[in-house]
């Protein structure tokens, strides 16, 4: 009896341990994937004739009655995607749907780019489609690589198509995952690698884009998606990510427009910073919870004060943690501003300095016997320059910091240092201090290697429209990213549109 | 859900049952011409067939191909003449660019014009 009931027991702690080591083995496979979709559409948008939630699921849905006269799409608009991985399950009843990713808005709800084929047929589920675009890059059971001109190399082949086919669960529901790493795309329905592609083509490729589900034109039919999970994936390649922060509209027209200064330097990163990808989050605090998870850099341009988004809720936990990470930090204007005992500290971790009330000041004025730290990568093709601005100094920094480098100095007018006392206005300290130079932008190497940056002027959008102003800035940021900036630093050209664009309606 | 190749573009997936020559300039991106809007009264939205040509023939595309000279040429259709009801290799021949024209016609409608009220062998 004893030896049965050892038998029974060993059986019982052999299973128990071997669902444990299966539960763990699932976490671990599962983690750093974050749920975008919670129940409801929040976060999505499309046509609401054709999309709806039912059971915990996103519904698309045509009939012969409400059918879609072109290809429709429920758009993810609270991110972009670069590289990434995409998990979700999906039921597909009659017709053809999809999964784009690093897409393009055509409008109207209208999506073209990758596609990760879904097909209540035997033919397209897991191939790559490029929708509004080059067609079927891959089918199902090829691995492609498409050159730069445009020409496609078949490698070898991950399986028959047919046979690859009957791992689909027909009418039922599967599983898909999307791997997107640089070039190389693939696609994956219930474990099995159905397609590859390796995409190169100039001008076509795209290293980033929208999210958006498909409701095929034709006849009527019914998709239905759900735990969709994203995990962003560190940059392949060498390429780095700068995340900008544009926080809510404030001030008068020109002034504080966060917004289009952010756009304005992720566009002149994009085109003139090869290593850089960017993705800009404006209105204040990303939607998107996965916003920081694959950055290399995060520049925050935003009010600061006891409003800085960055100490609001448990934020200052979160960006403090990526610093750690070795995330660099890069504040612009107001966003070097954080009350001295709700973020001051952190600021002086992560960027080696900010703001302080009844310490530092506020005054607009001209820039005059500027300097330019000599040597540092931030400062490479920068001349200096004269630009009026309110250029907040006397910023708080520890005492003999080493790790702060100054990178852009002045000397403000006297006048500067005459006006009444108050927190952002005047101090005794500031007063007795004529003729001192002042620190207004600087660098912070962190001892655990990450980066800082801080910049006190762009109070006016106008003043990116500076070549020089506007190089130590993208040299800046870049810096941060970890991007080794160019001898002549990022030179960039900004036209009187680019620099009118996306101002917030105020 | 068939496929239609346009050789040297690519391959794209058409809805069951679209206009070629709408499924030409929307899911293939072809700057196709279609002069008279797909009303079968000219011959710029023609298409050489590699493969898949269909057996039927709208009498209004039939009688066209005739009355132009076109007949007898092998695997050449009237795109707006054609339904996509399965996997089909065109060549395109007859596109805005390089024609010296302003633009590629009006928009043929989604249901085929004529209304075809007689299929042919061809």
């Amino acid at each position: 009896m004893a030896a049965i009931w050892r038998l029974a027991m060993t059986f019982v702690v052999g299973l128990a341990w071997g669902s444990c080591v299966l539960a763990t083995a699932a976490d671990a496979d599962e983690q750093g994937f974050v749920s975008i979709f919670d129940g409801s559409l929040d976060g999505w948008e499309g046509k609401t004739e054709f999309w709806s939630v039912a059971d915990g699921a996103i519904v698309g849905q045509t009939t012969a009655e409400n059918p879609t006269q072109g290809n429709t799409f429920l758009f993810w608009r609270q991110g972009e995607l670069d590289d990434f991985e995409l998990r979700l399950s999906y039921r597909i009843t009659g017709g053809n749907s999809g999964i784009q990713y690093r897409s393009r808005d055509f409008g109207d709800f209208v999506a073209g780019g990758y596609q990760a084929d879904i097909d209540s047929g035997p033919t397209y589920s897991g191939i790559n489609y490029e929708e509004r675009g080059r067609g079927i890059l891959a089918t199902r059971g090829q691995r492609i690589t498409i050159g730069t001109d445009g020409g496609k190399t078949t490698g070898e082949a991950i399986g028959d198509g047919e046979a690859l086919q009957s791992k689909v669960n027909a009418g039922d529901w599967n599983d898909y995952r999307i791997v997107a790493e640089g070039p190389r795309l693939r696609h994956y329905i219930n474990g099995q690698l159905m397609s590859e592609v390796v995409d190169h083509e100039e001008g076509k490729r795209a290293e980033k884009g929208i999210l958006a589900l498909q409701l095929h034109a034709g006849p009527p039919m019914k998709v239905e998606f759900k735990n969709i999970r994203l995990k962003r994936l560190p940059l392949a390649d060498g390429r780095k990510k700068v995340v900008f922060v544009a926080g809510r509209p404030s001030h008068a027209p020109g002034e504080h427009e966060f917004r289009a200064g952010s756009m304005l330097m992720a566009d002149c990163l994009e085109a003139h910073c090869p290593e850089a990808v960017t993705a800009v989050y404006t209105n204040g605090w990303p939607t998107d919870p996965t916003a920081f998870d694959n950055a290399d850099a995060i520049h925050f341009f935003a009010d600061g004060g006891g409003g800085h988004p960055v100490i609001q809720r448990n934020r200052l936990a979160e960006i403090a943690a990526l610093a750690k990470r070795g995330v660099g930090i890069a504040c612009l204007h107001y966003a070097v501003e954080v009350p001295r005992e709700k973020g001051g500290a952190e600021f002086l971790d992560m960027i080696g300095g900010f703001f302080e009330t009844h310490w530092s000041v506020n005054p607009h004025w001209m820039l005059a016997e500027t300097e330019l730290a000599a040597g540092h990568p931030i400062t490479r093709g920068v001349k200096p320059f004269e630009i009026q601005d309110e250029w907040y100094y006397h910023m708080r920094f520890r005492d003999g910091d080493e790790r702060v480098v100054p990178i852009l100095t002045a000397v403000p007018p006297d006048v500067t240092r005459e006006r009444p006392d108050g927190p952002h206005s005047n101090n005794p300290t500031v007063r007795s201090s004529k003729g001192a130079r002042e620190v207004l932008a600087w660098a912070y190497e962190r001892p655990d290697g990450g980066r800082g940056f801080g910049c006190t002027g762009a109070h006016f959008n106008r003043n990116f429209g500076d070549e020089q102003f506007r190089k130590l800035m993208l040299n800046a940021v870049a810096w941060a990213a970890g991007i080794e900036v160019p001898e002549d630093g990022i030179v960039s050209e900004v036209t009187a549109e680019a620099l009118a664009a996306n101002l917030d309606a105020k | 859900m068939p496929t239609l190749t346009v050789e040297g573009i690519g391959s794209f997936e058409v809805p069951q049952g679209k206009r070629l020559v709408n499924a030409l300039v929307d899911e293939c991106g072809v700057d196709q011409l279609h002069a008279c809007g797909g009303h079968a009264r000219c011959t710029t939205c023609r298409v050489d067939f590699v493969s898949g040509e269909p057996s039927k023939i709208t009498k209004a595309e039939q009688e066209v191909l005739a009355a132009k000279g076109l007949a007898g040429s092998a695997g050449v259709r009237l795109s707006c003449q054609v339904l996509c009801d399965a996997d089909m290799t065109v060549r395109v021949t007859s596109r805005l660019e390089g024609s010296g024209r302003q633009d590629a016609g009006g928009r043929p409608a989604d249901a085929m014009q004529p209304e075809p009220v007689e299929w042919l062998d061809k």
